[in-house]
């Protein structure tokens, strides 16, 4: 029977009518799933976003770590910072600190050191410090490799000086928290789904005489499916909103509180990264909505249609 | 109008319902499935509607194999095919308008239409003054002609209704057959199974009675337990 195009739209209309007064007939039940996804989504998004933080935290520590270049003093500044901002993955410019730079800002530092250095006789200051040069890098795991190549490329280099082993311990502490971060966010995922599969699973089950005689009067799988997917997203819809109002919440008042009482945490500033990841966390929460509706109707649909067993040999 | 060819089903746990069953329902005609329980009247009407499958032999409707269906296709039998069961199977939370409009929501039918449907079916099931009442105040017999109502509002050629008069008092029963002889005067093909021997006697139509899954009789006009004109 082939119908025509206002015929499915008020097919669609009455179905989805069905959805939103299946929610209104079993408010608690609509209450349960939504809190249960607002909880799992929350904890989701403050996981996202302290990981964001800490990888934040951990980009600006990054930053400060640079390789120092001592040179001979028989090499210019100059020629040996232009070498070495022509090697990949070196960000220009190179800092440069001369030889008299460097005894200047000592000596400041130290007043005592002049009278130390200075000849009794001549009184001419003897100048010890050697020309530096500052190496920031792009990519703080490449330190080595770059350290090595400055060492092996660039002449006139006395030694040279990095903090690797604290870029590494940053590196990993940033991929362990990121891998825990995301494990914790797939069971919390899971877990969720397996709440809602089973929540719906109970409001199928709550409206099987509804479906039976849907069935009964030759309405199509997909009539029968839409009011609980549609369920299943609103749902998501609910808790993901929900959830982002928490998560707003943290970021503007609790949050804020913590970085003035500790200034020395650098935590991104303003909002950070809280709109991608409100889109990410609602986004989650309808798929989550949707997944777990159209599986627990599928479920029951299944076994509905487990009676048409097909031709047993007699 | 409905043949069954061979006819046999044989459910997973080893019970056979039905048992090489050959039988032709001509279109437009009152008949009557007669049998103790486990005979296999609710399975033959099961089949009829795709509610099981046969494990052998074929079911002609409408001149289609609907043994042959596909999954897509069972919804179009099914809106061509009402159903009437003993539990009458009404939605408690909708009034008897809305149980029997639901029918039609799903087949997308107008407002418009769907009011005129609705006051032709309660006009013929004497239901016009019940329509915004809930089925919990009703009686079984009116939830039943609810019921009935339902089924042919879409106009179906074929009505099938299993023990219908089952959880009914005599008078109720009574009314409920009259009805579904009316509409298989205006052109319906009505099936019904049942135990209700006075009334079967009573209306003098073809009768089906099955035994452990067999014909044992077929009685043109005849009664409950009578040997009448043999087809």
């Amino acid at each position: 029977m082939a119908l025509d195009a206002s015929q499915m739209t008020r097919q669609w209309l009455f179905s989805l009518q069905q959805g939103l007064q299946n929610m209104v007939r079993s408010p608690f039940m609509s209450l349960v799933v939504v809190s249960t996804m607002t909880v799992a989504l929350g904890v989701l998004g403050f996981l996202m976003l302290t990981l964001s933080d800490l990888t934040y935290i951990s980009q600006q520590m990054s930053t400060q770590l640079k390789i120092v270049v001592f040179l001979q003093d028989q090499q210019t500044p100059e020629s040996a910072a232009a070498l070495i901002e022509g090697i990949k993955g070196v960000k220009a410019p190179v800092v440069q600190i001369s030889k008299e730079e460097a005894l200047k800002s000592m000596t400041e530092e130290l007043p005592d050191l002049k009278k130390l250095l200075e000849d009794p006789h001549t009184h001419e200051v003897h100048n010890p410090f050697p020309a530096t040069l500052e190496v920031s890098l792009y990519a703080v795991e490449k330190m080595a490799e770059i350290e090595a190549e400055i060492k092996k490329n660039v002449p006139g280099v006395e030694g040279t000086e990095a903090n690797q082993d604290l870029a590494e311990q940053l590196n990993q502490i940033q991929s362990a928290v990121q891998l825990v971060g995301f494990g914790i966010a797939a069971i919390l995922f899971l877990g969720t789904l397996a709440i809602v599969i089973n929540t719906i699973q109970l409001a199928v089950h709550h409206r099987q005489r509804e479906i039976e005689i849907m069935h009964l009067v030759g309405a199509p799988d997909w009539f029968i499916r839409l009011p609980f997917l549609l369920e299943g997203l609103i749902f998501g819809m609910a808790s993901g909103l929900v959830a982002n109002i928490l998560l707003f919440f943290w970021r503007v008042v609790p949050l804020e509180q913590l970085k003035r009482m500790f200034t020395f945490i650098q935590l991104q500033p303003g909002l950070g990264p809280l709109y991608p990841i409100s889109a990410l966390v609602l986004l989650v929460g309808l798929l989550m909505g949707v997944l777990g509706s159209s599986l627990s109707v599928h479920r029951y649909i299944r076994f509905e249609k487990s009676a048409e067993k097909g031709k047993i040999p007699v | 109008m409905i043949r069954f060819v061979n006819v046999s089903k044989v459910y997973p746990t080893g019970n056979k319902a039905l048992d090489n069953i050959n039988l032709e329902i001509e279109a437009g005609s009152f008949t009557f499935l007669v049998g103790t329980t486990g005979s296999g009247k609710s399975t033959l009407i099961k089949l009829l509607y795709r509610e099981e499958l046969a494990s052998s032999g074929d079911i002609w409707v409408f001149g289609k194999n609907i043994e042959h269906l596909s999954r897509n296709e069972v919804p179009t039998l099914r809106q061509q095919t009402g159903v009437v069961f003993q539990d009458f199977k009404l939605l408690p939370q909708k009034t008897v308008a809305e149980n029997i409009a639901f029918a039609l929501e799903i087949l997308g039918v107008a407002k418009k239409e769907q009011e005129k449907r609705i006051h032709s079916v309660l006009e013929l099931t004497h239901l016009q003054a019940m329509a915004k009442a809930y089925p919990r105040e009703l009686s079984g017999g009116e939830q039943q002609r609810v019921s009935v109502a339902r089924a042919i509002v879409n106009k179906p050629p074929v009505l099938l209704a299993d023990e219908p008069t089952g959880n009914l008092d005599p008078d109720s029963s009574w009314e409920i057959m009259k009805l579904l002889t009316k509409i298989a005067k205006s052109g319906t093909t009505v099936v019904v199974s049942t135990h209700n021997k006075p009334l079967v006697d009573l209306l003098k139509r073809r009768v089906i009675k099955l035994d452990q899954g067999k014909i044992v009789e077929d009685n043109q006009g005849g009664g409950y337990n009578q040997h009448g004109t043999r087809r």
